[in-house]
């Protein structure tokens, strides 16, 4: 490698650093819209997927008029029966609108459903039970957006509910969690389910839902259809019904990230088409001033092509580093809600940090080479000619 | 050293618009010759350096440089050619303005093997024999005519050419800097190269050190 043509080039890109400035800021923003587009893509498909993993198979929900309303508790004893079943427990929980910032919390009865954050939460048991032999009255463990929030309320070690009758509910917070997936937990309140009975005014005999476990997922689909013709009042959902519904509305929101693809790969060829469309006087000019002065075709390509690399590698790293730091340290401010939907009604999440290299490649090999050769192949045409035709 | 055989130039401008520029050009300079091609301006004496240089090719006819055919020497050895053994001195310097004094002379050595700092001392020996060594860094769009002209001839120096083609090379200067240029050649000419020359400046006819007037008129030698 002749490094005295690496440092030509490097002179070359300083005396028109107005002008490649600008084509770097314009290929790092391209870069930049297509990997945040991508990594906020990503990011939310993995949440979405973690969501639907965590929930189980079956939902059984009464219905009246439409709508959802309390189920009596002894049909989790009649599903519990039901062969392939392997354990039915009613839920006792709810949304607790928390006024101060406009958003819905949801308040969890934890004994109900101790065996499914038992598995994936054993810290959380822990602090539970530690909490109900020590304190004889309401408390709670919330997730991390919720402690958030009660503390920017200055609500730092309780809180006070209101019931559904209009009773002060005092709620002591004994501890806070995390999880990978925060869209699954963040908004979430887990307090002992006799006080979630009490703020939502909910009767022993009653619960919120019954939530069914089946260890064969062949046997799903017929447990349904048995549940469906047991109980006609009862809507009952599968967790492919649950994750079909998910995927419709990312489905949906994905053609607005197409549209904003599709804009960014338009301006990206513009670019392209821009530098590949012909080299300006000056640089047919200096082009012929290289080859009279004893320069080969081969010695111009290569400064082109060095030139072509420096800038686009730079402004891809720079675009990508940029479009990580975005999405993944900024969470992505005002892009992730057209994916999300701008609702205050839920504590905002963090998007997991996903690096999708396949698309990263994608992307790379999409926009690097192609400048290369749109820089390289003008100078070819030009240098292919007389030189003295070229300096005339 | 340089010999045009029956050489002919004929441009095209589309397929059926032809112009011919250069019509059975033969003459020869010999080593250490100084020829001064002579003619109105558009009389073909750029193109035929042009041909010589290796920048352009003749439509006929037969150019020999050194003992070797150059007419229809491919693009890739015309150009080693020209960084071996010629200098170009053009009439409106064709520097590369946003660059240095230095920066602009050791250009031709660039793709060569040649270290950097030996690159560099080369430039800066012919800066001071040219007596611009104080603008080694200064942008050459900075300099005055006359400086810019003696960085063109510093560049064309630099990869110490046997051959110094020089066309119109005083059009842009005046009298006092043309004088000097003179000066320039005549010590070019003293430490043995060939010079050819084009100029219809009349201050080069009357030189001394002139071995052979070559005459131009409407691409034809009078």
């Amino acid at each position: 490698m002749n490094f005295k043509l690496i440092d030509f080039t490097l002179k070359s890109l300083k005396r028109r650093l107005t002008k490649k400035l600008s084509v770097i800021f314009i290929f790092s923003l391209i870069v930049f819209l297509l990997v945040s587009v991508f990594s906020i893509s990503s990011s939310i498909k993995k949440e979405l997927e973690i969501s639907v993993n965590a929930l189980p198979e079956i939902i059984v929900q009464k219905m009246s008029g439409g709508r959802q309303t309390v189920i009596p508790v002894d049909r989790a004893y009649e599903i519990a029966t039901i062969p392939g079943v392997q354990n039915a427990y009613d839920r006792v929980w709810g949304y607790y609108y928390f006024v101060n910032d406009n958003v819905n919390f949801t308040v969890v009865g934890l004994d109900f459903d101790l065996e499914a954050y038992k598995q994936k939460y054993s810290d959380i048991i822990n602090l539970y039970a530690e909490a109900t032999d020590t304190i004889d009255a309401p408390f709670m463990i919330v997730g991390s957006g919720v402690y958030k929030m009660l503390e920017d309320n200055f609500y730092k070690n309780f809180y006070n509910f209101r019931t559904v009758t209009g009773e002060m509910l005092e709620t002591k917070i004994v501890g806070s969690f995390t999880d990978v997936s925060a869209m699954e937990t963040n908004d979430v309140i887990l307090m002992p389910v006799n006080y979630v009975r009490e703020l939502f005014d909910i009767s022993e005999n009653y619960a919120t839902d019954i939530v069914v476990r089946i260890p064969n997922p062949e046997e799903i689909e017929i447990i349904k259809q048995k549940l469906n013709s047991m109980f006609p009042d009862s809507r009952i959902v599968s967790r492919l019904d649950i994750e079909a519904s998910y995927q419709n509305i990312f489905d949906y929101k994905s053609g607005l990230f197409l549209a904003l693809l599709i804009v960014a790969f338009v301006a990206f060829f513009i670019l392209v088409y821009d530098n590949a469309s012909g080299l300006s006087i000056e640089d047919r000019r200096e082009i012929g001033i290289l080859k009279a002065v004893g320069w080969q075709v081969e010695n111009i390509l290569q400064i082109k092509f060095i030139e072509g690399s420096l800038i686009s590698l730079f402004s891809f790293f720079l675009g990508t580093g940029t479009a990580l730091f975005y999405v993944y340290i900024l969470q992505a401010p005002i892009l992730r809600n057209l994916f999300t939907g701008a609702s205050n009604l839920k504590p905002t999440f963090n998007l997991i940090p996903v690096i999708n290299f396949e698309i990263l490649i994608l992307i790379f090999i999409l926009t690097v080479p192609v400048y290369i050769l749109a820089t390289v192949i003008p100078s070819w045409k030009s240098s292919v000619i007389d030189a003295d035709e070229v300096m005339r | 050293m340089i010999e045009l055989k029956s050489v002919d130039k004929i441009y095209s401008h589309g397929e059926h618009e032809e112009i011919g520029v250069l019509k059975n050009i033969s003459f020869s300079v010999k080593e250490n010759e100084f020829s001064l091609l002579t003619g109105p301006s558009g009389s073909g004496k750029s193109t035929i350096l042009s041909i010589v240089g290796g920048l352009s090719k003749p439509t006929n006819g037969e150019v020999i440089i050194d003992n070797k055919s150059i007419a229809k020497l491919p693009d890739k050895f015309s150009a080693l050619l020209r960084r071996e053994k010629i200098g170009f001195i053009f009439q409106k310097f064709n520097l590369i303005n946003n660059l240095s004094a230095i920066d602009n002379i050791t250009i031709p050595l660039i793709p060569t093997k040649i270290s950097k700092s030996e690159i560099e001392q080369r430039a800066e020996k012919i800066m001071t024999e040219l007596s611009i060594f104080n603008k080694r860094d200064v942008l050459v769009e900075k300099l005055s005519g006359g400086e810019q002209q003696r960085v063109a001839i510093a560049r064309a120096l630099v990869n110490e050419p046997k051959i110094i083609l020089a066309d119109e090379p005083t059009a842009n200067l005046d009298k006092k800097l043309s004088l000097d240029f003179i000066q320039i050649i005549k010590q070019l000419k003293d430490a043995g190269k060939t010079i050819l020359l084009a100029s219809h400046d009349p201050l080069f006819t009357d030189l001394d050190c002139i071995n052979n007037i070559i005459k131009i008129h409407l691409g034809e030698i009078q």
